[in-house]
């Protein structure tokens, strides 16, 4: 956060501090925690079925971000802010590595194209390994810590819910497995790249590596700020107490609103099942990608329809144009623009009062004849309506 | 105290136009000198302003540098001069336009150059004699020598469709101008006297103004301000005028031009008229926010890039009125802001899309794509200021914007909302004209051979881009001077309504502050 003088920007604000924070409203924080989870799913499931390796990254990302709001939903906001930096360190290794793929390929992103790329692209392929192990949630590194204080905040926060915690542990699940997908298809198994491709397929230079290393890095230690207190070698969570100055306020309102947690799962417990339901993925992932390769295959013929939807991302962007876009260019172009611009405002207000005071003027100046004896008439007939006004109304 | 110090405002005022009485004197075929004098004018000038910005007292209430000197006595008409921190703004931002608007016209004006620039100066002329004046006669003066340059800098120098743009232009403006020169007089019948601060002292503490006289008299001055800045619907002079006209004309009547209606709203329409002001408040920012969302539509679909950016000025000017006319303080600030933030990225705007034209004598989008593989020094440029256009914060755009939308929701949220779609719509036509202009492959081969900025345009768009950052980041220096200006406008605001509260139905209050 960068601690920018913005000083008109305080006053502008300044008659609108809250007495109690926003973000503590019981019902605004239930909606925000029902969406995270509905992102942290729907996004999921669309990154199962993607081929192009940037595309599955993007809807990871959005996943990951409903994970952050379901944090916030569920009344840790701490564990929220620290799953935000620690997916920063994984997130941003996956797509700079994907851009070496990428740089590597000659432009091509397209999984099935690729294949066994670890052994030309080492140091790509390893970063991109500990990436992918970060954010499934594997022990010990960045993803694992912060995932997993989200859903213990699901389960026992302020505001948690069950319902959050298992449809976190679930896409928990899935993304283990969409993200070892990738990795599989990306650089193991038998080489499908092409034979144009294949030529100049070469690990980048260090310029690109070096950061790959240092995020690589990050994604490992990231996670150890926040030591959970339950754990031996006295865990202090630092992270949260870092960001207590900034949540205290919201914390203490929802103390006093926070739902009663009967019994139900030991945080080991949690930890357990969220591990699990990673391992589960991991497992799948590997047998289906890398041992019988024709399951996924098999699985996309028999479940044609369901599988389709998932690839077109269930059509929100076919949605979006239909509804918004379309709609509004149409308007502009055939309506807005043509009709009540060029036409309405322009032609008829404007240009109109141009065309009749020039009409006017046509009419008025045949008056200006230059037929003399037609001034001399003109000049009569005011004399005879003069005397006629003068005998009406004066007499 | 020197000469100098006591009459810096006319020195302002004048010296372009000493510039122009200079131009006169050289010989047809200098065209370098003639540029080179014109420059040298234009720069001193914008010193000049400069200095008095800085010299503004930011703590002062008033008007400040005041010169004063009688000039007819029947009617009492005076040379007033005087500027506060939102007239003097307005005259940094002239001063810091036409110096650019020379040099972005260095090459393309090959023909009669020495009118040219003589109009330009003189065009300067006006616009610092309208931020300026104090007197109202003075003022409409200096309104209508503003008119008269910009109509042969359109009809001359500019394109296609030159003589009808100015003539509507002249016309539209002029219609107006009639307008508000009948209040002006009708407001001297009242107060005996046209000097600015005498009469809003006068209805100040007379209430002399029956509701009805205010309700004609706002209306009087409002459209002719409208019709500048423009307000929907009388903004169909824009797209003409700004299309046909050369860059440096563009430049200046979308950079300080427009801008004049909404200096005239706040230094004329809401002091003198409060009421009325408030009146007429919810149709007017029904009618900006029309501008906004109306202008920002019909420019997504323009194909002409120039035309895409003059409605673009309609959109960005709804928001200043808006800003106007809830009657906030930080809506005003946020306007005036915008104002002078408007200026700078549309005159940008405008002199990148002439460099264009400098090159490629065209300005259909169809005829360009994949810009930026020729031209990429210019592309970066450009995407700086379409940034800027749309609002990106640590831009200049952002804080005008941002401001408005805040005051704009404390008066009635829905004009926030609407307001706001405004602004998800200018990042709509921007990006997508920059995507279809810079972006992808090269589709015309015309387009491969283009050279990219010189010396003089890296020039030019470096200080603007500067500007831009300078202006996104730190505002402060800006926003410090304008709140003696805000407040006042405040105070009359607030005042009436006050009054009007505890008015009996027949008399007068009889002041009482």
């Amino acid at each position: 956060m960068l601690p920018l003088p913005l000083p008109w920007w305080a006053t502008a604000c300044e008659k609108r501090r809250p007495k109690m924070p926003l973000s503590a409203a019981p019902t605004a924080l239930a909606v925000v925690g029902l969406v995270g989870c509905l992102t942290a799913f729907f996004a999921a499931t669309i990154a199962l079925t993607q081929n192009d390796l940037k595309r599955m990254l993007a809807y990871s990302t959005i996943s990951q971000l409903g994970y952050m709001f379901m944090g916030c939903g569920a009344g840790v906001f701490a564990a929220g802010i620290f799953h935000l930096m620690t997916h920063a360190f994984f997130k941003s290794l996956l797509f700079l590595a994907a851009g070496s793929v990428m740089h590597a390929m000659g432009g091509e992103l397209d999984m099935r194209k690729m294949g066994g790329l670890r052994h030309k692209l080492k140091w790509t392929h390893l970063t991109f390994l500990i990436g992918t192990l970060a954010i499934s949630g594997v022990p010990m590194l960045a993803g694992f810590f912060s995932k997993d204080e989200i859903l213990a905040g699901d389960y026992e926060g302020p505001l948690g819910r069950p319902l959050l915690f298992w449809m976190g542990t679930l896409t928990a699940g899935l993304t283990a497995f969409y993200m070892f997908r990738g990795l599989c298809l990306t650089f193991y198994g038998k080489s499908r790249v092409e034979p144009e491709a294949e030529h100049h397929l070469h690990e980048s230079s260090s310029k690109m590596t070096v950061p790959l290393m240092v995020l690589a890095f990050f994604s490992i230690v990231a996670g150890y700020v926040s030591w959970p207190k339950a754990w031996p070698f006295h865990g202090h969570e630092a992270f949260d107490h870092y960001l207590d100055p900034v949540f205290d306020p919201a914390t203490k309102a929802l103390s006093y609103v926070s739902a009663e947690h009967v019994g139900g799962l030991t945080p080991e417990a949690l930890m357990g099942l969220s591990v699990l339901a990673g391992l589960i993925g991991i497992v799948l992932a590997l047998w289906w990608y890398l041992k019988s390769t024709e399951i996924p295959d098999e699985l996309a013929e028999r479940y044609a329809d369901v599988y389709r939807i998932l690839t077109h991302k269930y059509y929100v962007d076919e949605f979006y144009n239909f509804i918004i876009v379309r709609p509004l260019r149409v308007i502009s172009e055939k309506f807005l623009w043509p009709v009540v611009d060029a036409g309405a405002i322009d032609n008829v207000m404007v240009n109109g009062t141009g065309r009749s005071t020039s009409a006017m003027g046509d009419v008025l100046r045949r008056i200006q004849s230059g037929n003399i004896p037609s001034y001399a008439t003109w000049v009569l007939l005011g004399a005879v309506l003069w005397v006629l006004y003068i005998f009406a109304f004066h007499t | 105290m020197s000469w100098y110090s006591t009459h810096i405002l006319t020195i302002i005022i004048f010296l372009p136009l000493l510039g122009a009485v200079t131009l006169a004197c050289l010989g047809r075929e200098r065209a370098s000198a003639i540029r080179w004098v014109a420059l040298l004018f234009s720069l001193l000038t914008f010193l000049i302003t400069v200095c008095l910005y800085s010299q503004l007292d930011p703590g002062r209430a008033g008007m400040q540098f005041q010169e004063l000197r009688l000039w007819m006595f029947i009617p009492p008409v005076n040379y007033h001069l005087g500027v506060d921190g939102l007239s003097a703004l307005m005259i940094l931002l002239a001063g810091f336009l036409t110096p650019l608007s020379v040099l972005v016209s260095w090459k393309s004006i090959t023909v009669r150059t020495k009118e040219f620039f003589i109009f330009l100066l003189a065009l300067e002329t006006g616009m610092m004699g309208v931020f300026a004046s104090l007197d109202l006669i003075l003022f409409f003066v200096f309104w209508e020598v503003m008119l008269i340059p910009m109509y042969f800098l359109i009809g001359i120098w500019g394109h296609e469709r030159r003589v009808y743009a100015a003539i509507k232009f002249v016309l539209f403006t002029m219609a107006g101008s009639a307008l508000m020169l009948t209040g002006i007089i009708y407001l001297y019948n009242i107060t005996d006297t046209f000097d600015l601060p005498r009469i809003m002292a006068h209805l100040a503490n007379f209430s002399s103004l029956s509701p009805i006289a205010e309700r004609w008299l706002f209306l009087a001055f409002f459209i002719a301000f409208a019709i500048k800045v423009p307000v929907f619907p009388f903004h169909t002079w824009l797209p003409d005028a700004h299309v046909e006209a050369p860059t440096a004309g563009s430049v200046i009547l979308a950079g300080v031009l427009l801008k004049m209606g909404t200096y005239g709203m706040l230094r004329f329409c809401l002091p003198l008229f409060p009421d009325a002001s408030r009146e007429f408040a919810p149709l007017i920012c029904v009618l900006a926010i029309i501008g906004i969302i109306y202008g920002a539509l019909v420019a997504m679909v323009q194909p002409d890039l120039k035309k895409l950016v003059a409605y673009s000025s309609v959109a960005h000017l709804g928001f200043c009125v808006l800003g106007i006319f809830v009657f906030r303080p930080e809506a005003i600030e946020g306007s005036i802001y915008q104002m002078f933030s408007h200026g700078v990225s549309t005159g940008a705007l405008f002199m990148l899309v002439g460099m264009l034209y400098d090159r490629r004598h065209t300005r259909l989008i169809s005829e360009f794509g994949g810009l930026a593989t020729p031209l990429p020094v210019y592309s970066t440029f450009f995407l700086i200021v379409v940034l800027s256009s749309l609002g990106l914060p640590l831009l200049n755009g952002f804080v005008g914007e941002f401001l408005i939308i805040i005051g704009a929701f404390h008066s009635h949220a829905a004009y926030a909302a609407f307001a706001s779609i405004g602004v998800v719509l200018a990042a709509v036509y921007l990006l997508w004209m920059y995507q279809r202009v810079f972006y992808g492959e090269v589709t015309n081969s015309r387009n491969l051979t283009l050279s990219d900025c010189d010396l003089r345009e890296k020039l030019i768009l470096t200080v603007m881009v500067i500007v831009i950052i300078a202006m996104g980041v730190y505002p402060q220096p800006f926003l410090r001077r304008m709140d003696q200006s805000v407040n006042s406008i405040m105070l009359r605001i607030e005042r009436h309504t006050v009054i009007l509260t505890d008015r009996a139905p027949a008399g007068h209050t009889g002041g009482g502050r």
